[in-house]
């Protein structure tokens, strides 16, 4: 009989207690994957390469300003045709003029060091001449990653001709129309190039813009 | 001569109790050949519920002599049908509260399973017939209380899950068609296979049968015109002029694929391909010569062959048989269930208000061939044989 | 008499796109105009199913490539509706038996006839879609409120811009359920439309009754109380230009469904 009434209770304080809980919802979750995932179909911008991206924005922004950098959010956002790439950080504290020069001062001279290092270095070569002049150590361990997400990439690329090659043989079998196929291959081939240009311009301004409201951001806050 | 044997089914509730105590008693005893006489009680019986009992009995191969009742109803029904009524005793009448307490009874499949498998399956087969037949009946006679509509349901629902024919009624069939085809079934010396087909086509498949049945003759067929399942197809336009002249299109509307002349060849001259599998949907086999598949052919797979068509289990896609025009070439399956069916230049089409894109599977056939007579399709249904 | 060709279409598949086709070609045929239907989805044909017109095919589009027989001929006719006819896939063959040039030309022919031509489009963004789209001139992209039918939308809708032919596309989302909405659980009209940023045709709810009219091989919007059937006639209405506003899919939750669900949640 108690048990009974427990249930009840329990029940009964459920039932008014159920708009509460249902606060936790899945939607959102939904929305805000969905929402990363589309920025990565759109962009080609794997997670792998997004996370550099921030890792290098970060580093970049936090020679001026102390950052948050759990608390970051990036995201890309789609207004018309054009695709804007909102950042925002919480800043902890702006920087002072000294500190912004100090370690701008101690920048250049990695570089200079940087430059002398290669100089001395040339016979081993082409492969540091490519290393990124502001890189530090950290990050040259950071650019030989990434070439080996770019090779994963390119082997990625390198599936999808192999699939089209799989119906091409399928249609020979059936002795129909290969040519056609191959046709629409290149056309394929062609979309995807165009696809790929207008996001290499695009990026260029998603930095623009992202500069613009950093610096909103950092006047707000420090107002 | 017959054996005489007094059944007294004074205590059944209804109908459908009624039948399953016949059956009950007929199969138990493995008679059959026996001369009843049945006390009814006092159970209300309409003519024609009286007459699917005794068409029950028939099949077991027993016939109905006479009745005993205490209602007026079923007095009066025996007396149309011809039996005789003899007086029940009072003693043998059931109480009041013997026949209207609610009995807890073993159900219907119980009973079923007790019996071996095939046995229980014709048991259902003519259970199933006799509850269609109740619900054909308008209304029910008022000792019938809600166990029986329960009752009456589940027989309807499981005439129309478990029997395949059963999904073909056709509901044009007036009721006095059915008696009819029992009065004239009975009259001959019918085997039990004849009747067990006679109530499938009375009270469930809705296919018409053309020639008398009972016939001594066991090998006869009984046919089913293609108008039965197959409605005629609305021939469009272009397909009309088309057409006109170059083939007689009665009830099926001509393809004319080019080139094809129509001859009439043997087709036991042709060679044949052996298939063993299943064809499912998308899959196509066509053949110069004879197909015989052995195994199912689902709706959606195509079958075409220059002869014979020959389907060792459900054919449910579409099938062209003569497809060079050999008008002389059949198609065969144990189901005939067909979305199309093509022969030479002949083209028939599932009717609309059939809706059953897959037969159930069963463990019985109506092996079924269809060729063409008179310049149409015609689907023969080959009786069940007692080897 | 130049009909419109409208492609449906979805990438993902199994989020209604024979279903929407077939009910928006019905829809479209009731309200007195000519439509044709074309299923491209060769070897995998279901459209004849939902119009409950599969026991009449004799001609397929293969037949009509491959001129075994005349476009016309290989028309079925509607049993209810003579305005709505349908151009059935072959089911024994593959994508690759008709050409994207083939169906163009079908379409032009039909256009000539007809005021609309439906092609009801393969899932996937292969061979059979590209065929599809190639004689239309506007799309409607079938989606679901979910995650997967939404992102394959998106990757449909930038393969459609990149489209010379594709002059128009709409959205049509499919399978609302107004219940989760409401709890948060699924993502709204508003939702996908912000992330998807196209314009909306229609909005289709859930509806049990759409199974049940596949079923009985007859669309749903011939069922005038089915609200799935009212919103694929609003739909229509749209399509020609009529400006119908949303149905309003908000539950209407009574104090006693509120109680009916709290003793069944108990149970479960």
């Amino acid at each position: 009989m108690k048990d009974i009434f427990a249930n009840l209770y329990n029940k009964v304080v459920n039932f008014f207690h159920q708009t509460d809980e249902k606060q936790a919802n899945t939607k959102n979750d939904a929305c805000n994957r969905l929402k990363l995932v589309l920025m990565q179909d759109r962009t080609n911008l794997t997670p792998a390469i997004m996370d550099r991206m921030r890792k290098e924005l970060i580093e970049l922004l936090s020679k001026y300003m102390e950052l948050d950098r759990e608390l970051l959010d990036l995201s890309f956002e789609h207004e018309d045709e054009q695709m804007a790439l909102m950042l925002s950080i919480p800043v902890v504290r702006a920087k002072n003029e000294d500190e912004i020069n100090e370690i701008l001062a101690k920048e250049d001279e990695e570089r200079k060091k940087l430059e002398e290092l290669m100089n001395s270095e040339s016979s081993e070569g082409d492969e540091e001449n490519s290393v990124d002049n502001e890189a530090s150590d950290d990050e040259n361990q950071e650019q030989t990653d990434s070439e080996e997400e770019n090779s994963e990439e390119g082997e990625e690329q390198d599936v999808k001709p192999e699939l089209t090659d799989k119906e091409k043989a399928f249609s020979d079998e059936e002795e129909e129309n290969s040519e056609d196929d191959s046709d629409d291959d290149e056309d394929d081939e062609a979309d995807e190039e165009i696809d790929n240009d207008p996001t290499k311009t695009k990026k260029e301004k998603k930095k623009e813009k992202f500069f613009k409201k950093k610096k909103e951001e950092g006047a707000s806050q420090e107002g | 001569m017959k054996e005489k044997l007094t059944i007294d089914l004074s205590d059944a509730v209804n109908i459908s109790d009624l039948g399953i105590k016949i059956t009950n008693i007929l199969e138990t005893d493995g008679a059959g050949n026996k001369e009843l006489h049945l006390n009814l009680g006092n159970i209300d019986l309409k003519q024609s519920q009286l007459l699917s009992i005794k068409a029950l009995i028939e099949a077991m191969q027993s016939t109905l002599s006479g009745v005993e009742t205490t209602s007026e109803v079923t007095e009066a029904s025996a007396i149309g049908l011809g039996l005789t009524v003899g007086k029940s005793s009072p003693v043998q009448e059931p109480t009041f509260a013997e026949t209207f307490s609610p009995q807890v009874e073993p159900s219907f499949e119980e009973k079923l399973s007790s019996s071996d498998e095939i046995s229980s399956f014709a048991q259902l087969k003519k259970m199933n017939s006799i509850g269609d037949f109740v619900s054909d009946t308008e209304s029910l006679p008022e000792v019938h209380d809600e166990h029986l509509e329960e009752e009456t349901k589940e027989f309807l629902k499981e005439a129309e899950s478990d029997d395949i024919e059963d999904n073909l009624v056709n509901e044009e069939m007036s009721k006095e068609e059915k008696v009819a085809n029992i009065d004239d079934s009975l009259d001959k010396e019918v085997t039990h296979e004849d009747i067990q087909d006679a109530l499938d086509v009375t009270f469930g498949s809705g296919v018409s049968i053309r020639e008398e049945l009972g016939n001594s003759d066991k090998d006869t067929d009984s046919t089913v015109t293609m108008q039965d399942r197959f409605r005629e197809h609305e021939i469009t336009e272009t397909v009309e002029t088309e057409t006109d002249g170059k083939y007689v299109l009665l009830d099926t509307e001509g393809i004319t694929p080019e080139g094809i002349e129509l001859i009439k060849a043997n087709t036991s001259d042709l060679d044949t391909l052996y298939l063993t599998q299943t064809l499912r949907s998308g899959q196509t086999v066509s053949y110069e010569g004879n197909i015989f598949l052995i195994g199912d052919a689902h709706p959606g797979s195509e079958i075409n062959a220059t002869g014979d068509i020959t389907v060792w289990g459900i054919l449910g896609g579409i099938v062209h048989a003569g497809s060079k025009g050999n008008t002389d070439a059949k198609v065969r399956a144990l189901k005939l269930n067909p979305i199309q069916l093509r022969i030479a230049n002949l083209y028939s089409r599932r009717n609309d208000t059939v809706n059953v894109p897959y037969v159930q599977k069963t463990n019985e056939f109506t092996p079924e061939e269809a060729r063409i007579e008179n310049e149409q399709i015609v689907i023969f249904k080959t009786l069940r044989r007692e080897d | 008499m130049a009909g419109r060709v409208i492609v449906i279409t979805s990438g993902k598949g199994g989020v209604g796109k024979t279903t929407t086709s077939a009910n928006i070609g019905t829809a479209l045929a009731k309200l007195g105009n000519k439509v044709v239907l074309i299923d491209t989805d060769i070897g995998l044909r279901n459209l004849d199913l939902l119009l409950g017109l599969e026991n009449r095919i004799v001609y397929t589009i293969v037949d009509v490539v491959e001129e075994r027989c005349k476009l016309k001929q290989a028309l079925v006719k509607d049993k209810k509706n003579p305005n709505l006819s349908l151009l059935a896939a072959a089911q024994t063959r593959d994508k690759t038996s008709v050409t994207a040039e083939q169906l163009k030309d079908i379409c032009e022919q039909l256009k000539k006839k007809n005021d609309f031509i439906l092609v009801d489009c393969p899932a996937g963004i292969e061979q059979g879609f590209q065929n599809a789209v190639a004689g239309a001139s506007e799309a409607i992209v079938v989606t679901t409120p979910e995650m997967s039918a939404v992102r394959d939308a998106d990757r449909i809708i930038g393969l459609l811009e990149a489209k010379e032919e594709i002059e128009s596309y709409k959205l049509l989302l499919n399978r609302v359920r107004p219940q989760l909405i409401e709890q948060n659980d699924m993502m709204s009209v508003e939702d996908v439309c912000e992330i998807l940023s196209t314009e909306l045709i229609g909005v289709i709810p859930e509806d049990t009754g759409i199974i049940t009219s596949t079923n009985k091989g007859e669309p749903i919007v011939n069922d005038e109380d089915a609200l799935a059937g009212k919103a694929y006639r609003n739909v229509a209405h749209r399509i020609m230009g009529e400006d119908i506003p949303l149905l309003d899919l908000t539950p209407k939750e009574t104090f006693l469904d509120k109680i009916k669900n709290f003793f069944t949640k108990g149970k479960v």
